[in-house]
């Protein structure tokens, strides 16, 4: 069994649109997600999916499930929550969620940085790597800063993870793919 | 089965050396100890939990040795209630007992109720067992822990006492 759990970005940034991720980034995320959990579901009955949001705040929004009805629901209603962003408190609320399952288990972060809030992700990290757990991370580029690659790619060696930068829409949905079709770097 | 969350605070006001060479001492005792699931917390301002409870836990020294000095006034609830959460989530036919640890400074008082959380832990039937290991003289405390028989102040010399209370 393989559980993914995505982490979402919905802070105030995610508003805006970037290149052909329109009409918001978040919007494009969205659409995206619905395209790639449809087509790893129907590839593969043996994954679970999960889903938190992050602000300033985070919590999860789905519980782990291979129902890709109640995923796509629960993507239709995402929406942007507030200021701040702190991927840290998402990335925990993720390894939580995946507390008591067995099989492979994986958080993917999808973010446009910005990273000023809660529980710094170098941090979380140590959790998710005591609970095997390996993170990707799937950075919009446009407002990156030289912090957020930093606890991105302290994050991602931990973990075992990958961290890809996007800035299409193909690029996204081809990252997604990638990321949530395999497990970490060996 | 005996299921032990340690909360360990690391602030600018915890006396972390001591703290780190307490939790080497206490793994050391309980990994000749059978029949015990470990779980970690970090906590300042917001807790962190950084071991899952699990019979896995040799390297929660280093780990805490790891995590830098965080920022903020020390919220020992969000500990509790995180340490709480940690064992309802994970409680299972093997659970007999559940403890919490709590290493605190109790310098700086916290804008969350302690005594709730500890009530909390009550009402889930989890015994706390609190330490104290501030860096300098205590400005706050609660009321409820001068009266609270299990509360001790951590020194290198009771380190022996203190683990042998929390076995009990």
């Amino acid at each position: 069994m393989l559980n993914i759990v995505y982490v979402i970005d919905t802070s105030l940034s995610m508003r805006r649109g970037v290149s052909d991720l329109v009409p918001t980034k978040l919007e494009a995320v969205k659409e995206t997600l619905t395209i790639v959990t449809s087509k790893i579901l129907s590839n593969n009955k043996k994954i679970k999916i999960g889903g938190v949001v992050f602000y300033g705040y985070a919590y999860p929004i789905l519980p782990l499930t291979n129902d890709n009805v109640k995923i796509i629901k629960t993507l239709s209603r995402l929406r942007i929550l507030g200021e701040g962003s702190a991927p840290g408190d998402g990335l925990i609320e993720a390894v939580k969620l995946m507390r008591r399952s067995s099989g492979e288990k994986k958080a993917i972060i999808i973010t446009d940085g910005g990273f000023n809030k809660g529980i710094p992700l170098n941090i979380a990290a140590l959790y998710a790597w005591n609970s095997r757990v390996i993170v990707d991370i799937v950075a919009i580029s446009g407002r990156l800063k030289d912090v957020d690659h930093y606890y991105m790619d302290k994050t991602t060696r931990m973990c075992n993870g990958k961290k890809i930068l996007v800035n299409k829409k193909s690029e996204l949905i081809k990252a997604l793919l990638e990321l949530s079709s395999h497990l970490g770097n060996p | 089965m005996i299921d032990l969350v340690i909360a360990a605070e690391k602030s600018k006001y915890s006396r972390n050396e001591l703290i780190h060479y307490f939790l080497n001492q206490l793994v050391d005792t309980l990994y000749k100890t059978p029949f015990i699931r470990v779980g970690f917390i970090v906590y300042c301002k917001y807790a962190v939990p950084l071991i899952d409870l699990s019979t896995e836990y040799r390297n929660l020294g280093e780990i805490y040795a790891h995590i830098p000095v965080l920022r903020g006034v020390p919220e020992p609830a969000k500990a509790i209630y995180e340490a709480v959460e940690m064992l309802f989530d994970l409680e299972d036919q093997l659970t007999l007992k559940k403890k919490i640890v709590l290493i605190a400074s109790f310098i700086k008082e916290p804008s969350i109720s302690l005594e709730d959380a500890l009530e909390y832990a009550s009402m889930n039937d989890t015994r706390v067992l609190i330490i104290r290991a501030p860096q300098k003289k205590t400005h706050w405390i609660l009321a409820e822990y001068e009266k609270a028989p299990e509360g001790v102040h951590l020194r290198k010399n009771n380190i022996p006492d203190i683990i042998n209370e929390l076995l009990k």
